[in-house]
């Protein structure tokens, strides 16, 4: 009768035992979790980065104008004109820092491992299998006169699959309602900032001035824009700083006193300047395709989970798909834009007054 | 009245007609007047191109809004680890029971 009580108990835990290890964090999932993660964060830091070096282009267009007419002996108006109000900029970091949140809130609460993020909640989660279980000793119990060595640690192990049965699976349907919930602004958001990029140049005749955040994230690149955003900013303070480089240039060339060096100087200027200005089109080009890569990669996320954890493919808009794998491509696209993107935006930093 | 598209087209020609200029047959007051006409010109182009950013402001805050109604799924996976991991500590307490039991029969 007691062997078979035993027996039944064994039974029961080793049960719940095999259950809870089932349930753990999937790696695969963990890693794409981690991918799209990082790949955030690096973008929000590179978009916020190009408001900065499109204010700072703006601000050399002037000054290099301004100090050709002090030059000139003139007194020109040396109000200074901000592009963006501080209002827009905190409006663009509010939604950049809650994307980074959010993915870091991922992260941490679908991730268990011990390299996870530092915030509050990982450190909960991390926690699991739950600290005093994980503390057990099979000496703790005196039962050796009842299993024997074997059946003991089954007993104390099979406790650490029945805390993962009472959690993760509360949890993991939770991260899928919430990736489900979020998607749609996750959209909107990517959607605002490649807008607000925009174009250097009007894309047709009858371009569209008053797009929103409503535009479904697959049929962006169809649309046709108005010259302007970030992009026909960056074009037009380029073109200004360099007319202004090419005055002076012409007033060198009317000044015989004026050294080699100095006309040497100006058209190194000018080569450098208009590189610059290729170069920053093209970065911001690549950073409107990364917000829309961002969007798919967290499609898939959505329709991953909601396969692995809710049996169905999510309610979401289907999106076609470039890349078999849009987690991954996003995360290397963004890396490399930033590493790029930092090099170049350094510009204006590096520059010298007189040579703004 | 004038659209914007037409307006930053007036803009770009005037633009284009300055940058035209040859500063070499200029005295120096015209070419000063030649500099503040760029610059106007420079920041009222400036000034429409932004005009599109600015006027988004407000939905982005609507959409950050959004964003952050995650948190609050977040803080439901965050209450339930803590009260998982004090389900353990009963767990724990239940096990030392189970042990009492299993000794004495």
């Amino acid at each position: 009768m007691r062997n078979r009580f035993l027996k039944l108990i064994l039974i029961l835990w080793t049960q719940l035992f095999l259950l809870g290890c089932a349930l753990g964090p999937d790696p695969v999932l963990v890693a794409q979790v981690n991918n799209i993660a990082r790949g955030i964060s690096d973008l929000a830091i590179t978009v916020d980065r190009k408001y900065d070096v499109t204010e700072k282009a703006h601000r050399a267009a002037l000054k290099n104008n301004i100090n050709l007419q002090f030059e000139l002996g003139g007194s020109p108006d040396v109000t200074r004109e901000d592009l963006f109000t501080l209002d827009d900029r905190a409006a663009r970091r509010a939604i950049l820092s809650a994307l980074q949140v959010y993915s870091t809130n991922l992260v941490a609460a679908y991730s268990d491992t011990t390299d996870s993020t530092e915030i509050s909640l990982s450190k909960t989660v991390k926690a699991l299998p739950f600290s005093s279980l994980s503390n057990l000793k099979v000496e703790d119990f005196d039962v050796t006169h009842s299993l024997d060595s074997s059946q003991s640690k089954e007993l104390i192990s099979s406790l650490s699959g029945f805390s993962k049965f009472l959690f993760y699976p509360k949890r993991d349907k939770k991260i899928v309602e919430i990736l489900i919930g979020a998607h749609p602004f996750i959209e909107q958001a990517a959607s605002l900032l490649y807008l607000d990029m925009g174009t250097p140049k009007d894309q047709s005749e009858n371009c569209d001035n008053s797009l929103r955040a409503d535009v479904q994230i697959d049929q962006i690149f169809d649309l046709q824009l108005c010259r302007g955003g970030a992009r026909g900013v960056m074009k037009a303070a380029i073109t200004s700083n360099l007319l202004t480089w090419k005055l002076r240039l012409q007033l060198a060339n009317l000044n015989k006193s004026t050294a080699a060096s100095t006309r040497n100087q100006i058209v190194e200027r000018l080569y450098d300047l208009e590189q610059l200005g290729r170069q920053q089109d093209h970065s911001m080009k690549m950073l409107q395709e990364a917000l829309v890569k961002m969007v798919l990669a967290h499609h898939q996320l959505v329709t991953a989970f909601s396969e692995k954890y809710a049996g169905k493919i999510p309610p979401l808009q289907m999106v076609e798909r470039s890349s078999p794998d849009p987690v991954s491509e996003f995360s290397a696209q963004v890396e490399s834009l930033s590493q790029t993107a930092k090099r170049m935006d350094a510009f204006f930093d590096t520059s010298t007054p007189e040579n703004n | 009245m004038t659209s914007k598209q037409e307006a930053m087209r007036i803009l770009q020609e005037a633009r284009e007609l300055l940058d035209q200029q040859d500063v070499s047959i200029l005295p120096n007051a015209a070419k000063l007047r030649l500099l503040e006409a760029q610059r106007c010109i420079y920041l009222e182009i400036q000034e429409q191109q932004v005009q599109s950013i600015t006027e988004r402001t407000e939905e982005y805050r609507m959409v950050t809004e959004g964003l952050k109604e995650s948190e609050s799924g977040f803080r439901a996976i965050h209450d339930w680890a803590k009260s998982a991991e004090q389900t353990g500590e009963a767990v724990n307490g239940l096990l030392r029971g189970l042990s009492l039991i299993l000794s004495l029969l």
